[in-house]
């Protein structure tokens, strides 16, 4: 899949960025030149970024760039993993957790009815809890598998 | 121990002194832990270089982590390591697939493929390995003579050399990477700006926080990396179709016959300065090295003709001058506590979060470290050197690991390791975030590099500009009374000026 991501959007997020910095430096008291304050260092930063966007934008457009995403769909999967993880860990708890990222991760079109991707989602699993929890002996969620031993 | 003095008298003690520490240094080196942690850094490293797709930078983000369970020693030994450790590898790719596995190794394919093609493999690897091992053995004894005498004259420095100093590493990082100096200065100001987020380094105030309660301890250097070169390297490489054909002739002898090595000598020889001297400006010389001694050997060849047709002297210059970089740009590191690229910013990050603070007083305050470190990396080369000539069949196979093995792994790795910094799941969130940030900046052009460099630097620049403005009563004359300092401003300027209007004016007189 080819899209055009839009140079135009590129240089304008440049640009506020460049003002953000100038404008929020200017709030955070610049102090004086014989006694700098918080925001001297950002400002000065910002004076510097800006016309450094004033430039780029007058240089050639990229818009006619077409710049490829070819594997959209697969980057969206790694990143929705690693999101997943963040709001599973508490929850399910390493170990689950751990297992199904991992198989959501190894998982494809061709492997999906095939034993590739339970095997390697439970030999990752594994090889991170020896790695982590075992020899550098890591603080991990116990998780819902934990209450389950507890309550048992 | 006394020495006579004078002029002799003082330079014996010296290297006496040098011969008494490096003995320091080797028994730090050879304690079972840190021979341990040279031996993984060494082995990823060399692994991490054979793969084409992953490379040190993203590794040692990757690593970083771990690393917060062993003793500091151990983790900036394990993580320079993976930086040399890569320089070896990647010939391997570069001779049998055609692909570098790293950028350092783009050279070694013109002439190492064409090795393999003509059965010549085994001696395209084996001097590949040799000249790694000679440049980087030459260069740790440069390290080592270098480093002291530079770090005593930098105690003198002040804020206001501080500032010149810093100013100058950071545009000529952004000058030396491959994208438009534009770009890379535009990545400076937001690496300088991300840092300032959280508490001011004089008050304690929070700033730029937003009105966000979990800013105000400031972006956390690690979960950023992690996103910006581990996870973002996994976004770009996914999905991207496999294109790997191995060579599939047998590899046979390894070591290279008498005439290639004559071949050779020379070119090793002349990499190894040329290499040395690269790696210790700051900005690209392990990547810039490489082209530098093969354009070297090509003008000085008798057979100009043979390079990019199996020439030896064209895979022996530029894998010897890669080596002999990686290890030169630790000079600026110890001795001035500047990094002169962004595997060594990566590697002063782990340093401070390990609360070593790499600089001139290292070496006088913690000669254990420094000397431990000088020694590891003696012995580190010579397990280079045995990881890649006998046992490189074993490498060719690790070519043959599916992508869709080792990207889902390495983000399950970053994922557990970014969460047991600080058992927070902010941390995931923020490499996510950095992680997209970082991709859409690879793909538009924009190289993350400067801005981590620019991360780990603001403190120490804004530190010393701050001071500097308070001693000199806020006149900015200060920066140009001192010598070191209107030298290194005076480069600065001419660097962007060169950047920006340089080629213009050599156009239109051309």
């Amino acid at each position: 899949m080819r899209i055009r991501p839009g140079g135009v959007i590129e240089k304008v997020s440049w640009i506020i960025v460049s003002i953000l910095i100038l404008v929020y430096s200017y709030r955070e008291n610049l102090g004086r030149l014989n006694d700098p304050g918080p925001g001297l260092f950002g400002f000065i930063v910002g004076l510097v970024l800006f016309p450094l966007v004033i430039i780029g934008l007058r240089g050639p457009s990229t818009e006619s760039i077409e710049t490829q995403f070819g594997s959209l769909p697969s980057v969206c999967k790694v990143m929705i993993s690693v999101v997943l993880f963040g709001v599973l860990l508490g929850g399910l708890g390493f170990l689950a957790t751990t297992f199904i990222i991992s198989s959501i991760l190894f998982m494809d079109k061709k492997s999906l009815f095939s034993r590739f991707w339970p095997v390697a989602a439970l030999s990752a699993t594994a090889g991170l809890y020896i790695m982590f929890v075992l020899l550098l002996r890591c603080n991990f969620p116990g998780g819902i598998l934990e209450k389950l031993l507890v309550i048992r | 121990m006394q020495f006579p003095r004078g002029n002799f008298g003082e330079a014996f003690g010296d290297q006496m002194m040098t011969v008494d520490l490096l003995l320091t240094g080797f028994r730090v080196a050879m304690e079972p832990i840190n021979l341990l942690g040279c031996f993984i850094g060494v082995l990823t490293g060399t692994m991490i270089g054979v793969l084409p797709g992953i490379g040190p930078i993203a590794t040692m983000s990757i690593l970083l982590p771990v690393t917060f369970g062993i003793p500091p020693i151990t983790a900036i030994i394990m993580l320079a390591g993976i930086f040399y450790g890569a320089m070896y590898g990647g010939s391997t790719t570069s001779i049998l697939v055609n692909i570098p596995g790293e950028a350092a190794s783009v050279v070694t394919c013109l002439d190492g493929y064409q090795m393999a093609l003509q059965g010549r493999a085994g001696p395209a690897l084996g001097i590949s390995a040799i000249g790694s091992f000679i440049g980087g053995t030459l260069s740790v004894v440069g390290l080592m003579l270098c480093s002291q005498p530079l770090a005593r004259w930098a105690v003198k420095f002040g804020p206001v050399e501080y500032t010149g100093l810093m100013l100058l590493g950071l545009i000529a990082v952004v000058f030396l990477v491959r994208q438009s100096v534009l770009k890379g200065l535009m990545m400076v100001c937001l690496g300088l700006f991300l840092a300032m987020i959280g508490q001011d380094i004089v008050t304690g105030r929070p700033r730029f926080t937003f009105g966000v309660f979990q800013l105000q301890g400031g972006i956390d250097f690690l979960p950023m990396v992690v996103g910006l070169f581990g996870i973002s390297e996994v976004l770009v490489n996914v999905g991207t179709p496999e294109n790997k054909e191995i060579l599939s002739t047998k590899i046979k002898q390894i070591w290279p016959s008498s005439l290639d090595l004559k071949r050779s000598l020379m070119p090793i020889l002349r990499a190894t300065g040329l290499g040395f001297f690269l790696g210790f400006v700051p900005g690209g010389g392990v990547i810039t090295s490489p082209f530098f001694s093969y354009a070297l050997e090509k003008r000085l060849s008798k057979n100009p003709e043979s390079f990019g047709k199996g020439a030896i002297e064209g895979v022996a210059g530029p894998e010897t001058a890669n080596n002999a970089a990686s290890i030169s740009g630790f000079i600026p590191l110890f001795s001035l506590g500047i990094p002169s690229n962004v595997v060594l910013a990566l590697l002063m990050g782990a340093m401070m979060i390990h609360g070593i603070q790499p600089g001139p007083l290292l070496l006088s305050k913690k000669p254990e470290m420094f000397w431990g470190f000088v020694a590891s990396m003696y012995i580190g080369n010579v397990m280079c050197l045995i990881l890649n000539l006998p046992l490189v069949g074993i490498w060719v196979q690790l070519l043959k690991v599916p992508s869709k093995i080792l990207f889902p792994s390495i983000v399950l790795f970053c994922l557990v390791g970014v969460y047991t910094v600080n058992n927070s799941v902010i941390d995931i969130y923020v490499m996510a975030f950095f992680g997209i940030v970082g991709y859409v900046f690879r793909k538009r052009d924009f190289e993350p590099a400067p801005l981590a460099i620019a991360f780990v630097l603001e403190r120490l620049i804004e530190e010393s500009f701050r001071q500097a403005l308070t001693i000199s009563h806020g006149s900015f004359k200060i920066f140009l009374s001192s010598p070191i300092s209107f030298v290194c401003i005076s480069l600065s300027m001419f660097i962007v000026i060169y950047s920006f209007l340089g080629k213009k004016i050599f156009k239109k007189r051309v």
